[in-house]
């Protein structure tokens, strides 16, 4: 079976589990016509906008429950690419020898102990080649290069002195306002 | 201890065994050697020259595509394989390889010789200073025929994209997105082989050729910024066009079919949006259903990396699948939909061998299908019935996300 085909199956379970999206961050992106060639910054911006949570980066709580190894942890709704978990970092931390960029595409998922829903920044790895395991896409909220903030197509690494991708982290970086 | 006496007594006649068995095969093979050689009435082998490089036709046969390898598990094997998807023999197939670095885009020329593809590279491996780089390939030969380095590194690197790089209508300009992540794009004279203009397009991506000398790209707003040239391929003006879609709501794919200068952009829930690209402005003309009421009970949707593409008698084929829901919009589809979009309808479903993720379709008045399938392998299917002509695999290929028309 290829890894697709392993993908694409974890797909399907990954949203047969998912909760309905009742949160979103509201307004962003909307600002970014007539920017100028100010940069985006979606993990600032989300940070900003969102509630803030004390920072926290142990390993899962009692508030979290799942496998971050697996394509189905629920932080990984938006995710498309290695999970960092199985490549020597873990989800909110790089493996050694790489660099985090700083810049990166953000989604909305709901934790499923406390109900909430969350702002997930999935900042990529960076400066060594790719991981080549555990290759998860889940794409929920996903949109193409036009939203920027919102889109997995763009190799993030662009904003790390390495544009070279190695895995991707899925850091909680605030609340996400309901609707 | 016994047990292990009777081991070693049958671990000695298994090797004994082996040995005769090895030396019978070395008779034959010397045998069959002596057999061979033994034709000395034969006038001996010519003398042949080193050094030999083929090349490929001017004009490419129809079955020929460019198959963009993007290497999603190496930054660093990035290619773009010819193919002759029509060709059954399976070590006739590849024409030619040009790397592709670091998630490169390739755009190919119908009437220039050449093919471009837009790379980058750190100075040592994956560390370093990093350089983008254009590369202006000779089409026949394979040959670099000039390298463009981009004052600043900001080109696009993502996923392949049929439009991040486009081509003036009459080939002199090549159009090449930038995101870094302000987004731009830069102008190129292939005349004069140099870079003209790096015009600013904030909150807007990619590069859809608009009217002679225009370019428009998709915004953030969901609506367009059109950007017209002056004859020397500087920006002359800008124009927005307002939105027509709700990127949160009521998003659309990025990938349209760009068919006698209309272009058909599907939602994903399954809307058509039409925008005329024909002016030096883009003009929005018009949304419209591409699915039934009774497929919409069942959430059927289009969906795919490259999953849409046309035929040359102004045809669209679009991937589609059932049960589709927020995060299937990439994951592609069991069907592929034959559209006729002038007359805003669709002609046939057809029920792919497997799972398609990429489509695209060969030249010419018999046009072929061909699919990258969930193995990531190539479906080469008939469109008139649907039936798989054959299943390309083992060309190199580990992610062939996405396939052009080669001319």
């Amino acid at each position: 079976m290829s890894l697709f085909d392993k993908l694409f199956e974890k797909t399907a379970r990954g949203a047969a589990q998912k909760g309905s999206r009742r949160g979103f961050i509201r307004g962003l992106g909307a600002a970014l016509v007539g920017a100028g060639s100010i940069p985006l910054l979606p993990v600032a911006r989300a940070a900003d906008g969102g509630q803030k949570l004390p920072q926290d980066n142990r390993l899962p709580q009692d508030s979290e429950a799942g496998d971050p190894a697996s394509c189905d942890y629920w932080r990984y709704c938006a995710v498309d690419g290695f999970l960092c978990e199985c490549c020597g970092g873990t989800y909110n931390t790089c493996p050694p020898g790489t660099e985090m960029s700083p810049i990166t595409w953000i989604g909305t998922c709901r934790n499923p102990v406390d109900g909430r829903n969350y702002v997930i920044s999935y900042n990529d790895c960076c400066g060594t080649t790719q991981c080549g395991s555990c290759l998860c896409q889940r794409d929920e909220g996903d949109r193409p290069l036009y939203r920027a903030d919102k889109s997995n197509d763009v190799n993030w690494c662009l904003g790390a002195n390495s544009s070279v991708y190695h895995c991707s982290t899925a850091i909680v970086v605030g609340l996400a306002f309901e609707q | 201890m016994k047990s292990l006496r009777s081991a070693l007594r049958l671990g000695a006649c298994s090797v004994l065994a082996s040995s005769v068995l090895l030396s019978s095969l070395a008779l034959a093979a010397a045998k069959q050697e002596q057999k061979a050689a033994t034709r000395p009435d034969l006038p001996p082998l010519p003398i042949e020259e080193t050094g030999a490089i083929r090349s490929l036709p001017k004009n490419m046969p129809e079955s020929w595509m460019y198959v963009d390898e993007a290497a999603f598990f190496s930054m660093f094997g990035g290619k773009v394989i010819v193919l002759d998807v029509m060709e059954e023999r399976p070590a006739k197939r590849i024409k030619a390889i040009a790397d592709k670095n670091l998630l490169g885009n390739f755009k190919a020329a119908q009437k220039r010789d050449e093919f471009y593809i837009m790379e980058s590279f750190h100075a040592r491996g994956s560390r370093g200073p990093r350089e983008d780089v254009l590369a202006i390939y000779d089409k026949t030969t394979f040959k670099i025929l000039k390298e463009i380095v981009w004052k600043d590194a900001t080109r696009l690197t993502a996923l392949p994209e049929r439009y991040s790089m486009g081509l003036s209508k009459d080939e002199r300009f090549l159009y090449v997105a930038n995101f870094s992540p302000a987004a731009s794009f830069s102008v190129v004279d292939l005349d004069k082989r140099e870079v003209v203009d790096v015009i600013g397009t904030p909150g807007c991506v990619l590069t859809y050729p608009t009217g002679e000398r225009s370019v428009t790209s998709l915004c953030s707003n969901g609506g367009l910024l059109t950007t017209v040239l002056d004859k020397n391929g500087k920006k002359s003006a800008q124009h927005r066009i307002k939105p027509f879609f709700d990127t949160d709501k009521t998003p659309i794919f990025e990938r349209p079919a760009i068919i006698d200068g209309m272009a058909y952009f599907p939602g994903f829930a399954g809307k058509m949006h039409t925008i005329d690209l024909r002016g030096d402005v883009a003009k929005f003309v018009e949304t419209w259903d591409l699915i039934t009421p009774e497929e919409r009970k069942t959430n059927w949707r289009p969906g795919g990396l490259g999953l849409n593409d046309k035929d040359e008698q102004g045809l669209m084929y679009m991937i589609a699948h059932e049960n589709g829901a927020d995060g299937t919009q990439t994951h592609g589809g069991s069907h592929v939909w034959v559209i006729d979009v002038k007359n805003k309808k669709r002609l046939r479903k057809l029920a792919l061998p497997g799972w398609g993720i990429s489509i695209a379709v060969t030249r010419g008045k018999e046009p072929k299908l061909v699919v990258t399938n969930g193995d990531l392998n190539l479906d080469i299917i008939d469109p008139k019935d649907g039936k798989l002509i054959q299943t390309i695999s083992d060309f190199g290929n580990v992610t062939p996300l996405l396939v052009h028309k080669a001319y």
